[in-house]
């Protein structure tokens, strides 16, 4: 096998490359007051990120390893480290895949906008953010990162600040997402008093320890921790505060309200940065958290735990089932097109969120292979409908009606996304609903799967409102001087289209050689764990001339 | 000298600042003018939450989907979209905090409960 090894630096690299982009792009933008110029900007800065990321992927999954990049040179648990395992890789390769159409996307879309320096430094901001989320092995630093990423997502939402919608909408995203980064640092305060460390390899090492007192990993630091006790209560504490944050983050019933507000208020680039991409950040923490963190088999770990970390899987999975039901039961009353997508993303949320409780390896394969699958749609199906709404200027179904014909490419792209979304054979959703079955008859969950084929039911009345309105139904207004988009948004439909469908019809290849394995690290956290404590050790060894 | 364990010392300090916020949320709603009292958040204009439609008075294909699926579970859908989904965020937090609590409540009695858990 052909041996390919990129330096560990690629992975600091990522954000530290993002967030000087994004800063240095207000003051390009005081010098050249040329769109072109930032859109140019912005395109290089997204591909050089979709580069260091494919980079990052390829060395992880062929050198089957995890990286630990540390920041500074500090030791983990001292220092603040990056913690590359298959999992985030995947995971921040879509997001710098998608975020890179969407800002191809925006270079005819914002054409119309004031102020598009400003929304570029602000989606520069959001994707570095996510990339610093994804990459964190450090609890601390995540929500950081996660205020990075939230705080340029309320500033996209309140992009449009002359309509009071989305200034509503901001505010209200913003006032209950504040109250919810402020009870994960709060969550923070606890496992820090009782685990006595922030890195999330050291994390998970003590979570393993099945002893009253848990000594350091490195004997340098060889000082007593809390009593067990102590421990279960910060663990505990931890992952219910965790849990009800990412779940928001996420747009998880019932902490899903924020959503399709938000989501269609925003310029369409940015929901379909948010639906496709960042809501995906409190389902990769939640997962990070349950598994990696305390998914200890009660066996070897603290059974206490492993049993909370039960306790909250079956609640997700009962929250999952009912996003699916409200997320298909709104999307056929909607005439907003905009609001019809962004309810569909609470659905698809439930079913990645169903598949990740039934905590096997084919539900938790389905849950991954799903993040990327509807990050790649959800993206697509918001830019098409983006692209009617650019150039009708409504947001309306009803006053859209008819316009696909003189849209084809538009409406092509958008026939996919659906086709992909509804779960048709051979697209994607189809094998992630079928390992969903394979999971839930496992666990012997049978009536399970008749809620979530009503609720993809109902979405398909949603989906079919959407396309028989832009097909079939007589025009209200006249159209005949309507055109296709540009070329920039053409380019974008046409490639991530041909994304769409490689998933799905690759998908054996795609589950069985990559999803799976991706799967197995998630599950098994050995990896994971030794990797920060040979990169502590080396730091330490050195320190001593050894 | 007292050395406060830090765990302990966190929920004391959290307790410390529910406290004085119960407080003051009991005098404000003792003396709160009575025009912001009951149901005062509903009657203000929202730009988003749940738009009502009026049904057209035509019989297209549409609209007699519209109207199946409306009439089919009329009471669920009121309820979902007229009072879960209100655009109000004062409504939206019962639901939130609901869930926020059901989590604290399980997993504090588990921690409570722990010989048998475990």
């Amino acid at each position: 096998m052909v041996m390919v090894m990129f330096p560990d630096y690629f992975v600091g690299l990522t954000t530290v490359v993002g967030i000087l982009a994004s800063f240095a792009l207000p003051l390009v933008s005081l010098g050249i007051k040329d769109k072109r110029v930032w859109d140019l900007y912005t395109l290089v800065v997204t591909f050089f990120l979709m580069t260091l990321t494919c980079a990052v992927f390829i060395d992880v999954f062929i050198n089957d390893r995890v990286i630990v990049y540390r920041f500074g040179g500090f030791p983990p648990p001292l220092g603040i480290v990056y913690t590359v395992d298959k999992f985030n890789a995947i995971i921040a390769l879509t997001t710098t895949i998608v975020c890179f159409f969407i800002a191809l996307y925006s270079v005819e879309y914002m054409e119309k906008f004031h102020g598009v320096e400003w929304f570029y430094t602000l989606l520069l901001g959001m994707e570095t953010g996510m990339l610093g989320v994804f990459y964190t092995g450090d609890v601390f630093n995540l929500f950081v990162m996660l205020e990075v990423t939230s705080i340029a997502a309320y500033g996209l939402v309140a992009f449009n600040r002359s309509t009071k919608e989305a200034v509503e909408a901001a505010l209200k995203y913003s006032i209950i997402g504040a109250t919810a980064t402020t009870l994960y640092f709060l969550s923070l305060i606890f496992i820090y008093a009782s685990f006595g460390t922030l890195n999330m390899g050291h994390i998970a090492f003590i979570a393993r320890q099945p002893r009253a007192y848990v000594l350091s990993p490195l004997s340098l630091f060889a000082t007593p921790y809390a009593p067990l006790p102590q421990l279960l209560l910060g663990a505990i504490i931890f992952i219910a505060l965790a849990t009800w944050v990412f779940s928001f983050k996420a747009a998880l019933f019932p902490n899903h309200f924020w959503l399709p507000d938000a989501h269609p208020a925003a310029p369409t680039p940015i929901s379909a940065a948010l639906s496709g991409l960042v809501v995906k950040v409190g389902v990769y923490a939640i997962m990070r958290f349950l598994t990696t963190l305390f998914g200890v088999p009660a066996d070897i770990g603290f059974p206490i735990t492993f049993n909370a970390v039960k306790v909250v899987l079956a609640i997700l999975m009962g929250l999952g089932l009912a996003s699916v039901i409200v997320g298909g039961l709104l999307m056929t009353v909607q005439t907003d097109i905009k609001r019809l997508i962004a309810y569909s993303t609470v659905l698809h949320i439930g079913i990645i969120t169903v598949a990740f409780s039934t905590f096997n390896i084919v539900g938790v394969t389905a849950s991954i292979y799903h993040i990327i699958n509807h990050s790649f749609a959800k993206a697509l199906l918001f830019m098409a409908a983006g692209a009617f709404i650019h150039r009708l200027g409504t947001r309306s179904i009803d006053e859209l009606a008819g316009a696909g014909r003189y849209m084809k490419i538009s409406l092509s792209a958008m026939l996919i996304a659906i086709l992909t979304l509804v779960g048709l054979p051979p697209f994607a959703t189809f094998t992630t609903i079928l390992l969903l079955y394979s999971a839930l008859l496992e666990l012997g969950l049978a009536p399970l799967i008749v809620i979530i084929i009503f609720g993809e039911a109902l979405a398909f009345i949603g989906y079919i409102r959407i396309i028989y309105g832009l097909w079939f139904k007589p025009p209200v207004k006249d159209l005949s001087g309507l055109k296709e988009v540009g070329a920039p948004m053409k380019i974008t439909f046409i490639v991530m289209s041909v994304i769409v469908v490689l998933i799905g019809v690759l998908a054996p290849i795609l589950v069985s050689k990559v999803i799976y394995p991706v799967a197995n690290s998630l599950m098994d956290a050995t990896a994971y764990i030794d990797a920060v404590e040979k990169a502590a050790r080396e730091v330490i060894s050195a320190l001593m001339g050894g | 000298m007292l050395v406060l364990n830090p765990l302990i010392g966190t929920l004391i300090v959290v307790l410390a600042m529910l406290i004085p916020a119960l407080i003051i949320y009991l005098l404000y709603v003792s003396f709160r003018y009575e025009a912001f009292s009951e149901g005062s958040e509903k009657r203000k204009i929202y730009g988003c939450g749940e738009e009502v439609q009026p049904i057209q008075a035509s019989v297209s294909i549409e609209n007699l989907l519209w109207i199946a699926i409306k009439k089919s579970m009329k009471s669920l859908y009121t309820y979902i979209r007229e009072v879960m989904h209100s655009g109000v965020m004062n409504d939206w937090l019962v639901y939130m905090f609901s869930y926020f609590s059901l989590l604290i409540i399980i997993l504090v009695i588990m921690v409570f409960t722990m010989r048998w858990w475990a």
